[in-house]
């Protein structure tokens, strides 16, 4: 069967990530929604793998259990607190809040698009990426480039 | 090499799966050089099938397995039998199933 046929809810989906992780496994699957976009895209497919988490996971995107709404949710860490990681979709303007570490479940290593791999936003420039999120300026460089395009079309 | 199977052949769940009751189904993902791969084809069990999976603890023959199964549910005579090899063959082919040594 192919996984297209089912439809697997956030608790599934957690619930198959810690299997897989338990065996020491990677997990892959296709995401849905556009709050990291243009880095991850509606319908691409992440690996997500269960690196430790360290003071230099600045700007890594990670899967992790949404503290308030209990979904599992991909976004970008922007900073810490209090022992806590500081979570951000790239495309929205509001943070996820504080988030225990014990809530991510692993690091995005790999985006697929279209049968290959989608490197930008996942690589050594994730911190520069964060800055900008943390700071409002990834939402204004996103909003002059549909400036430019509309003007182009 | 493969070994044929027989009534005496003792199976295990492969650890290379993962087998999960997902919203009412059960499913096994298999584990591919180190990835759990739900874009992979899965493979998903009903209850019969559930039931010889969770059968297949490495300890049971077939055997065991279609004589503890025949006292648990009613069949047609031979047909759970049928079932138990069936599957059983079916998760061998797709490697989710390993010979206990």
């Amino acid at each position: 069967m192919k996984p297209s046929e089912i439809s697997f809810s956030s608790v599934s989906l957690i619930e198959l990530i810690k299997s897989a992780f338990a065996k020491n496994s990677s997990f892959r699957f296709k995401v849905t929604g556009y709050s990291m976009s243009p880095f991850i895209k509606d319908s691409d497919i992440v690996t997500i793998s269960p690196l430790p988490l360290s003071p230099a996971a600045l700007g890594r995107v990670v899967a992790f259990i949404h503290p308030g709404n209990k979904k599992l949710i991909i976004h970008r860490i922007i900073g810490q607190n209090s022992g806590c990681f500081i979570l951000k979709g790239d495309r929205i303007a509001e943070i996820d809040g504080l988030v225990p570490k014990e809530n991510i479940l692993g690091c995005v290593i790999r985006v697929e698009r279209n049968n290959k791999d989608a490197r930008l936003g996942i690589g050594v420039e994730r911190r520069l990426i964060a800055f900008l999120s943390k700071n409002g300026f990834l939402s204004f460089i996103f909003y002059c480039g549909r400036l430019i395009l509309f003007r182009r079309e | 090499m493969e070994s044929r199977m027989d009534l005496k052949s003792i199976y295990m769940p492969s650890e290379d799966v993962v087998a999960r009751d997902v919203q009412g189904e059960f499913i096994i993902i298999p584990i591919t050089n180190g990835i759990g791969d739900l874009e992979d084809e899965i493979f998903t069990l009903n209850e019969t099938g559930k039931a010889v999976w969770d059968s297949l603890d490495g300890k049971k023959t077939l055997q065991d397995v279609i004589e503890s199964l025949e006292s648990e549910f009613e069949a047609v005579e031979g047909e759970i039998g049928k079932d138990v090899l069936g599957i059983s063959a079916e998760l061998l082919r797709r490697k989710m199933l390993v010979e206990a040594k």
